[in-house]
């Protein structure tokens, strides 16, 4: 298959008074929606810059982009939230699916307006669409790169998932699957945008904090596995913050490789630190 | 080359809007972040002093930039060929708009952590950090407003401005009884 990504044919003969073709720019045609969210997940993995550049020419094409990638961003946060949930059970797994969905599409729209408000303050010419475009671009890479990474996923979880402590490596693992692809995400996005002489400071603070809107949601609406040792509940009752459950995940990991790691005897404890 | 301020949203230029558009966006923009500052700091549930917060957060701006303006005329504006009180004032409006944007843009994160880890310190610190920047793009917003009237408003003056600003809004904050922690 090959990308949408247009190429202007250059002219056999050039007189002096033709100017030079001008490249068009790169577009996402307009194809049925299955057909065009196939075709945008494809340019989006082999040149994010074009789609990019589309957001940034604007124009008629940009009203369904949003719509497509995030059904492409969905689609990843999806299955590699099933597979999260699969390492306790298939029903974990199709709960876990949409929590992981909520969790990427929420945080993006919590987090939203402040991207548009500061990049219009530091210069970008850009409108509220074509930042929600630009934020879906990484929302959509970090999915897919999800998407890539689920059979890694799939090892990894049946390598480390054994009673007692498997539950802690799998959260930390999940963690840094899904660090790794929203550093992807964010990495794309940041170097599309300086091939266009745009700032791109705000962004990474503006990542720091999606990461810890992300987190802080990811709780809220936990458990997506669950711990082994307590009742299987689709939501959890809102305790403590993300921030100090990834305070105690972390002592509880360093245990387990220490070997200083003990099953604790309060319920409410364990419930509290279930991911 | 096209000015940097938020007033530009929307594709239409500041100074041809209505000077009550700006002026009810900025103060509606930090009453909204005043309202949801309250709830952070306390984790209360709404009360009417939720709507005292919200309403003492835009005076206490407007009371900040009355306070400071005259000292900026006298001292500096009258010094610059061109420069009127009147555009001190719009440039001060401009300023207010881009204060009350960016603290509504981030109101949805403020309210999220103050809602979902009410027992967490998080939300105080955002709310400080959310608010200097919030003053730092207004200070943008209000240089760059000058600039366009053919004001140099840069160096030590610009700082020194920013400065007395600032301080003057945290006093005017605290009188107010407004806090951040």
């Amino acid at each position: 298959m090959s990308t949408s990504v247009t190429e202007t044919p250059t002219p056999a003969v050039s007189t002096a008074s033709t100017p030079p073709p001008v490249p068009a720019p790169p577009s996402v045609p307009a194809l049925p929606p299955s057909a065009g969210i196939l075709r945008t997940a494809e340019i989006l993995l082999r040149n994010p810059s074009a789609v990019l550049a589309q957001v940034q020419a604007g124009g008629p094409e940009l009203r369904e982009l949003p719509l497509r990638l995030t059904v492409c961003a969905l689609a990843g946060f999806g299955i590699f939230g099933f597979l999260l949930g699969f390492t306790r059970s298939p029903l974990t797994g199709l709960t876990a699916a949409p929590k992981l969905m909520l969790v990427g599409l929420g945080s993006l729209a919590v987090c939203l307006p402040a991207l548009h408000v500061y990049g219009r303050l530091l210069g970008a010419r850009i409108s509220a669409l074509q930042a929600v475009c630009e934020a879906l671009v990484a929302l959509a890479t970090t999915g897919l790169t999800l998407l890539g990474l689920a059979p890694v996923w799939l090892a990894f979880a049946n390598t480390v998932n054994h009673p007692p402590t498997g539950y802690f490596h799998i959260m930390l693992g999940s963690l840094a699957f899904m660090g790794v692809a929203a550093l992807r995400g964010i990495w794309v996005l940041m170097k599309a945008l300086r091939a266009q002489s745009r700032t791109v400071i705000h962004l990474l603070a503006w990542t720091a904090l999606y990461g810890m809107v992300g987190i802080q949601m990811a709780w809220v609406v936990r458990p997506f596995v669950g711990n082994p040792g307590s009742a299987s509940v689709v939501i959890r009752p809102l305790e403590s913050s993300a921030f100090d459950a990834a305070a105690t995940l972390w002592r509880s990991n360093v245990d387990t490789f220490t070997g200083d790691w003990r099953p604790r005897s309060s319920d409410s404890d364990t419930q509290g630190e279930s991911w | 080359m096209q000015p940097s301020s938020l007033t530009a949203l929307g594709g239409t230029h500041a100074l041809a809007l209505p000077s009550i558009r700006p002026l009810a966006i900025g103060i509606g923009g930090t009453a909204l972040f005043g309202f949801v500052l309250r709830t952070a700091v306390t984790h209360e549930g709404f009360s009417l002093t939720h709507l005292g917060w919200a309403l003492s957060l835009p005076a206490v701006t407007l009371l900040a930039w009355a306070l400071c303006l005259p000292a900026l005329y006298i001292l500096w504006a009258t010094r610059q060929p061109g420069l009127g009180a009147s555009q001190c004032v719009h440039a001060a409006l401009e300023a207010v708009h881009t204060l009350g944007l960016s603290l509504a843009s981030t109101t949805p994160l403020l309210w999220f952590f103050a809602a979902t880890a009410p027992e967490s310190r998080i939300s105080s610190p955002l709310a400080v950090l959310f608010t200097f920047l919030a003053l730092l793009a207004s200070g943008h917003a209000f240089g760059q407003a000058l600039h366009r009237h053919g004001a140099s408003f840069t160096g030590t003056t610009r700082i020194a401005f920013l400065v007395l600003h600032a301080v003057t809004f945290a006093q005017c904050a605290h009188g107010a009884g407004l806090s951040w922690q």
